[in-house]
């Protein structure tokens, strides 16, 4: 009887606590935040019954203690150079890449596990974007979602793995990655703005923390979906827990947790043109240009560039998950093909080719824009009356 | 299974017992533990406690070499018991030793060290490694003790060899079908060279007739090997051909132990009769049931060790008297005479 009426307790305790996790994670994320950066220095101002007022005073406080505290000179500074850094990296090793290189390279590593046919239309999505004159800032976008999807990932598998080892942390961590991905994205933007300034490497994370919870989610159930008796035979023969996670466990998870980065993939592309709004550049800077000066056709354009970033990103994924193992290519063919990327990047810096040839820009899809300015200018006797049915009921 | 025809491996000493083995699932075992002991049905005490009694006082040994079959119908505690023995999983009461040392008091690294050295088992969904060739599968066990690439390998191409499965290591499992697939686990399982294996319904995925090769298989390289085998089934001719001595399980209990003539001969409870009644006796007892060791008499005709009775009455009833047993290379083994046979066919009614 005892035991029933406990059961009973912690499960309404449960559901109270999922009904509300959202608010108690938000209050619980503003005390820690208040206790990181002292109510000692900063604002004494809970009392005061305005909200703005603490951030206000934060925001104030973090602009001075930008140089000074422990938290910024020790942590988030450093933090944020190594992740600029890393993105200039990146960034300028694609675009140092003759240009054939990426859409070749795309096409290689689908056609590894896949049909050629799927291959060949990925490795002409990676092309789209320079054949409407955006290849720059998409380069920007695909260097911020490689750095951006490495940190999930890395931050990713080792939560997924203790989550999938410890079913009390997974218990602890499921309401917190439904809160990251329930929150609105633009609510972290706040909080990456005051710790690292504007620019790319907010946007960096803001990403990460978006597009994590798939990976997380994914390794866990990976792990613990590995056959029972695959783990079994592995502790038979004496292997540490530790052998039998990375010899059995993560290598038999892996089309899942594939899965889940294929998923962060996805969130982060959706993610990065908000990220626009934290200066990060690139597609996303592009779309909010195109669409504040209402140029309909660039704006499709760009969206398609995003499309194809999607697709491209996505088809690698998938061709990274091998269930047909015996039908890889050799070690050799594989060698011969990174040979011959390699060989080809010489080629095009020995013959001069290595930026992308100005064949269109966007102003192919001018048209549209045209099109779009006709209409209104034209076809207004059309749409005025429903304009002002619309118009006149408010 | 008791063939003498040591060639190669020398026969293990690891002697293997269980006393008084209980396991109750669910929390709070105590109290079902207590009515368990106290011989309350397992019903009962799932009713009164929500706790499943899953073994029940199990104790028995198996000796040096010996094959020991446990044979029980599906949900009779057979996993649940060898799982325990191996401890896979914590027995809820009772001691597991492995010649003299005791299994259930072992720590961690005692217990890696035992497993590494001493014992391997056989998974009836196999358990195999799927991102792995097959040779990785087999070399596993080598591959956890440290054993250098090389040399794990190429002891992995032996042991392939052995299982019948030459030439097939650069493949993955998906690739072989169900039967093969089973070699390899048996292959991964002897490459440690285990003195102890557990086989948990090693066969029961698989078609009869490649059932019936496995149990030959099987057969054949015990009588190279001499482990100590703890074997799960619940098919009792299976049980009847593979073991040296068997135990019925019920229930989480074991009703009886013997050879499969003691069991035939004399089954101890209703329970088992019912295995043992439709057993057509001529067809599953073979001449190593039933033979002698040879001691010199007149000798006309041979067969071998593990042909049925049913077709050496064809050869006995030709030949003048006693008929030779020869093992599975020739060598005699024992004889088989007509009194042998007709004490066979009388239990059979
Ligand atoms: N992990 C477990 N938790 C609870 N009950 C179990 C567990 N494993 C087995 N059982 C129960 O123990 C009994 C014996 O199961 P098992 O040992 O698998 O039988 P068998 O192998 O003979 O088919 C069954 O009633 C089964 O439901
Ligand atoms: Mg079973």
């Amino acid at each position: 009887m005892t035991a029933t009426s406990t059961t009973d307790l912690t499960s309404l305790e449960a559901s109270w606590m999922e009904r509300y996790r959202h608010w108690i994670l938000l209050a619980v994320g503003v005390v820690a935040l208040q206790a990181a950066f002292g109510w000692v220095e900063a604002f004494p101002a809970l009392l005061d019954n305005t909200f703005s007022d603490p951030i206000d005073s934060f925001g104030r406080w973090q602009q001075s203690a930008r140089r000074t505290h422990w938290l910024f000179t020790g942590l988030f500074t450093p933090l944020s150079t190594g992740v600029g850094w890393a993105l200039d990296t990146v960034e300028s090793f694609l675009l140092w890449l003759p240009w054939f290189i990426l859409p070749l390279g795309v096409f290689l590593a689908v056609a590894r596990s896949q049909s050629r046919k799927v291959a060949l239309v990925a490795g002409l999505a990676m092309l789209y974007p320079g054949l409407v004159g955006l290849w720059e800032v998409t380069i920007d976008t695909l260097a911020l979602m490689t750095i951006a999807v490495f940190f999930s990932v890395t931050i990713g598998v080792p939560m997924g793995i203790w989550g999938a080892l410890r079913p009390r942390a997974e218990k602890i961590m499921r309401p917190a990655l439904d809160a990251m991905q329930t929150v609105p994205a633009p609510v972290y933007f706040l909080p990456m703005l005051m710790l690292f300034g504007i620019g790319r490497v907010p946007a960096t994370f803001a990403t990460v923390i978006y597009a994590l919870p798939p990976v997380v989610r994914l390794t866990t159930l990976g792990i613990r979906e590995v056959a029972g008796q695959a783990v079994e035979a592995s502790e038979m023969f004496g292997a540490t827990q530790r052998q039998t996670m990375l010899k059995v466990q993560l290598p038999m998870a892996l089309p899942t947790i594939m899965t889940g980065v294929t998923q962060t993939i996805m969130m982060a592309l959706g993610i990065v043109v908000l990220a626009t709004l934290l200066g990060a550049g690139g597609l996303g800077q592009e779309i909010m240009e195109t669409l504040s000066q209402r140029r309909t056709g660039r704006g499709i354009a760009t969206g398609l560039a995003v499309v194809a970033i999607a697709m491209v990103l996505d088809r690698i994924g998938r061709a990274t998950v091998v269930t047909d193992r015996a039908s890889l290519p050799s070690r050799r063919t594989t060698l011969i093909a990174a040979g011959g990327l390699v060989g080809l990047t010489i080629v095009g810096f020995v013959t001069g080719l290595t930026e992308f040839p100005e064949l269109w820009d966007t102003k192919v899809f001018d048209p549209i824009d045209d099109a779009v300015v006709w209409a209104r200018d034209n076809l207004s006797w059309l749409t005025r009356g429903f304009n002002d049915i619309v118009v006149g009921q408010f | 299974m008791a063939v003498e025809q040591s060639q190669d491996a020398a026969p293990t000493t690891a002697r293997l017992a269980a006393d008084g083995v209980f396991k109750v699932f669910g929390a709070k075992p105590e109290k079902a533990l207590e009515m368990a002991a106290a011989g309350v049905p397992r019903d009962e005490i799932l009713r009164s406690t929500g706790n499943t009694v899953a073994v029940r006082d199990v104790s028995f040994e198996v000796t040096p070499g010996e094959t020991f079959v446990v044979m029980g119908l599906s949900g009779s505690g057979k996993s649940t018991l060898v799982r325990c023995i191996a401890r896979l999983t914590d027995v809820t009461r009772g001691t597991v030793t492995i010649n003299d040392r005791d299994l259930t008091a072992m720590n961690e690294l005692e217990l890696r060290e035992v497993r590494r050295k001493q014992m391997s088992m056989v998974f009836q969904h196999f358990g195999l490694f799927p991102h792995r060739r097959v040779i990785d599968n087999v070399a596993y066990g080598l591959e956890i003790q440290g054993v250098p690439r090389e040399q794990r390998h190429a002891k992995a191409l032996e042991v392939l060899d052995v299982v019948g499965l030459g030439g097939w290591g650069d493949h993955y499992p998906q690739q072989l079908s169900g039967g093969m697939q089973q070699r390899v686990g048996l292959g991964r399982a002897l490459a440690v060279e285990p003195e102890i294996l557990f086989f948990d319904e090693p066969f029961s995925a698989l078609d009869p007739l490649i059932r019936r090769e496995m149990q030959d298989e099987l057969l054949r390289l015990q009588a190279d090997m001499h482990r100590t085998i703890m074997f799960i089934t619940h098919d009792f001719d299976e049980a009847i051909k593979l073991g040296d001595r068997i135990a019925i399980m019920k229930d989480g209990e074991f009703d009886q132990i013997g050879t499969a003539l003691e069991l035939l001969a004399n089954p101890a409870t209703d329970y088992v009769r019912e295995f043992t009644e439709d057993v057509s006796r001529i067809k599953v007892l073979t001449a190593w049931h039933v033979m002698k060791p040879p001691a010199g008499e007149a000798i006309g005709a041979t067969v071998g060790v593990n042909q049925p009775i049913d077709e050496i009455l064809v050869v006995l009833l030709a030949a003048e008297d006693a008929v030779g047993v020869e093992d599975l290379s020739g060598a005699l083994v024992g004889v088989v005479d007509r009194e042998a046979v007709i004490s066979v066919l009388d239990t059979e009614s």
